[in-house]
């Protein structure tokens, strides 16, 4: 299944909002077994940053692994978070 | 008459000596310490000086000597140092975190006006993990003033965030108790992976912060105790503050 993250906001840099947006996704969202593939999609995505992301993309990380993909996109507040958390690797 | 010409020496030897202890005035002019300490809240009272710390560690500070550094800067540093709301632009006070949220959209806006797109982006990401630091590692635990002073200067190209929360050396104090001092605490808090949130593992936000700055020619200058951190495209450059900031200031040029 495909993410759209714009869904959660334009700016995502809270650690909280990162936290509830988690939740939210988790009881509505994702799929609830681990070997989907669960594709992020950042369009429409102003910012995004270290906090926001480690909140929501890290436990996504930990639960779907390989199955997570992010999708390419070329804004730098997107790119430089992702390589802050260490998920760079994967878009 | 002879009590206004000793509370204007009294300031001038503040603005001359900024951040000294009540003893030393004395000392200085050979008074008697209840006068001088009359002086000194006459002075406080007229918004002259501003103290900080707790007995028997008080510092007295002069507000005119924050305000020569520059006016803008110095006006939130009397701010920082003081949390006294005469210093406090017209709205600038958010009071709690979704109203920083709601004018970090703003500052979206009118910054897409005047910069490019990616720099626009990067500008509110960096803002919005300093500013939000201030939430997450003070809320319930401020000095006096609950929230951060977000104020921009768009001609300018400043923006500043302030709080009178703990400041760092209290924070990363509680993770890392062998830390030294207000400059130690900065070096941390810039370079490694640390966060004063136990048992929480985290800590990237101002390492993404500084990386921004580096790479971007942006310019930042951070305050928290009695240190001050530079960073711009050459690095990171710490040095001892000339005021001594509570909290946090932040100061980001673009």
């Amino acid at each position: 299944m495909r993410v759209e993250l714009k869904k959660f906001g334009l700016i995502l840099t809270s650690r909280p909002s990162g936290r509830e947006a988690f939740l939210a996704a988790q009881s509505y969202l994702l799929p609830k077994n681990a070997k989907e593939i669960v594709e992020i999609n950042f369009t429409g995505v102003a910012v995004l940053s270290p906090s926001w992301a480690d909140e929501f993309l890290t436990p996504l990380k930990k639960k779907y692994g390989q199955n997570l993909k992010l999708l390419p996109t070329n804004n730098q507040s997107v790119r430089e978070t992702l390589k802050t958390i260490g998920l760079d690797g994967m878009n | 008459m002879r009590d206004n010409k000793r509370k204007e020496q009294i300031l001038e030897y503040l603005e001359a000596n900024s951040g000294s202890k009540a003893v030393e005035i004395v000392n200085y002019f050979q008074l008697n310490a209840s006068g001088v300490f009359r002086h000194l809240k006459k002075l406080s009272e007229d918004g002259l000086i501003y103290k900080t710390g707790k007995p028997p560690k008080v510092f007295y500070f002069c507000y005119k000597k924050n305000m020569k550094e520059d006016s803008f800067l110095g006006k939130q540093i009397n701010w920082a140092c003081s949390g006294n709301s005469q210093f406090l632009g017209f709205d600038t006070l958010c009071s709690t975190r979704d109203l920083f949220q709601a004018r970090l959209e703003k500052l979206l806006h009118d910054l897409l006006k005047i910069t490019s797109e990616n720099a626009a982006y990067l500008l509110v990401a960096i803002v919005g993990e300093i500013g939000n630091n201030a939430f997450d590692h003070n809320l319930g635990n401020w000095r006096d003033v609950a929230g951060l002073v977000f104020d921009i200067d768009l001609a300018g190209r400043e923006i500043i965030l302030s709080d009178r929360g703990q400041g760092v050396l209290a924070t990363i104090k509680r993770v890392k108790p062998d830390v030294k001092n207000d400059e130690d605490a900065l070096r941390i808090a810039f370079t490694k992976v640390i966060s004063g949130r136990f048992p929480e593992q985290r800590g990237n936000g101002l390492k993404f912060v500084k990386k921004v700055v580096v790479e971007n020619n942006f310019y930042l200058k951070f305050y928290s105790g009695a240190a001050v951190c530079q960073i711009d495209s050459y690095g990171l450059k710490l040095d001892s503050g000339k005021v001594i900031i509570p909290g946090v200031l932040a100061l980001i040029k673009f």
